[in-house]
């Protein structure tokens, strides 16, 4: 059986490229910096992904992580919000954080998103 | 004036003593140069401490403060320090932002930086943090939280008038 592909913009705003990983229809990638200008284009970004995923009735998505170099505390808020909404409206899916464990960054920060639900993050490593 | 990356005001190297270092910038307000300071201070401190890890979380820190005064800073100019002090057991780096602010913005950010002094677990306190502002929109107000619980840093401020420093410390044992 085959599944419908995410249907999501390819986005480089602001120092984030954010997008859908071409041939994989669960997975997106995000790289770049993450400042506060960020948080508005990640947002966005995410809300549009919750749709996506709701729709084609994914169980889960993966983030690829490795070339997001860092994120400050207000594109980590986005994050958190995401994944606070996947939490608290039924856990529709789980979401895989995909990880280089090499960014001190990256170990902690998504430590603490697993933290805040750990029915619904995974952490891999890349 | 406005003269772009070149724009530092009274920007000030100083070597105060064989082992202690200081750098300082008067800086305009501007988001742009939010993050390339940060990798330049960065840059700089891992030239001068060659310790990743600590430079990693100096590096949070330091955008995470960079932010903060451009977000909060309530006239055009605000200040940077960064500062190394080496002795033969044990290595300080510190980072300081000042900036003015509304009596309003004084008074939240000495709750907050009370706050998080005073709490027992900094993981702790930054979890509950972040669950408690999860569902509210648009607002972070996690930066400093953040620099205590998962940078591993400490944290303080202090007031004088209408100007709020916040200084950022890491402590690492010498090698030498």
């Amino acid at each position: 059986m085959s599944v419908a592909a995410m249907e999501l913009p390819n986005v480089e705003e602001e120092g984030l490229q954010l997008g859908p990983i071409p041939g994989a229809n669960d997975r997106v990638r995000f790289a770049g910096t993450g400042e506060a200008e960020g948080a508005a284009v990640l947002d966005r970004f995410l809300t549009l992904l919750h749709r996506q995923v709701l729709s084609l009735e994914l169980r889960r998505v993966t983030i690829e992580l490795a070339e997001l170099e860092f994120i400050n505390s207000s594109c980590l808020k986005a994050m958190v919000a995401w994944i606070y909404k996947v939490d608290t409206e039924g856990r529709p899916y789980k979401i895989h954080l995909r990880r280089d464990a090499s960014m001190h960054w990256q170990r902690t920060s998504l430590a603490t998103l697993q933290r805040l639900a750990p029915e619904v993050v995974v952490i891999e490593e890349t | 004036m406005s003269r772009g990356a070149g724009s530092f005001l009274g920007r000030r190297v100083s070597q105060i003593a064989a082992a202690r270092t200081a750098v300082s910038f008067s800086l305009e307000r501007s988001h742009s140069l939010a993050g390339k300071i940060a990798n330049w201070l960065i840059d700089f401190c891992q030239m001068t401490i060659g310790d990743r890890e600590t430079t990693s979380r100096l590096h949070m820190a330091a955008h995470e403060l960079i932010e903060n005064v451009l977000k909060y800073g309530s006239t055009p100019e605000v200040g940077l320090e960064f500062e190394l002090e080496r002795s033969a057991t044990e290595s300080i780096v510190r980072i300081k932002t000042r900036n003015t602010a509304d009596p309003q913005q004084l008074e939240e950010v000495t709750r907050r930086v009370t706050e998080l002094r005073a709490a027992p677990d900094p993981v702790a306190y930054y979890d509950r943090l972040i669950r408690s502002t999860a569902p509210v929109i648009g607002m972070s107000g996690l930066g400093l939280a953040r620099i205590r619980a998962e940078a591993g840093l400490e944290v303080d401020c202090s007031v004088e008038g209408r100007e709020v420093s916040i200084v950022v410390q890491a402590t690492m044992r010498s090698d030498r």
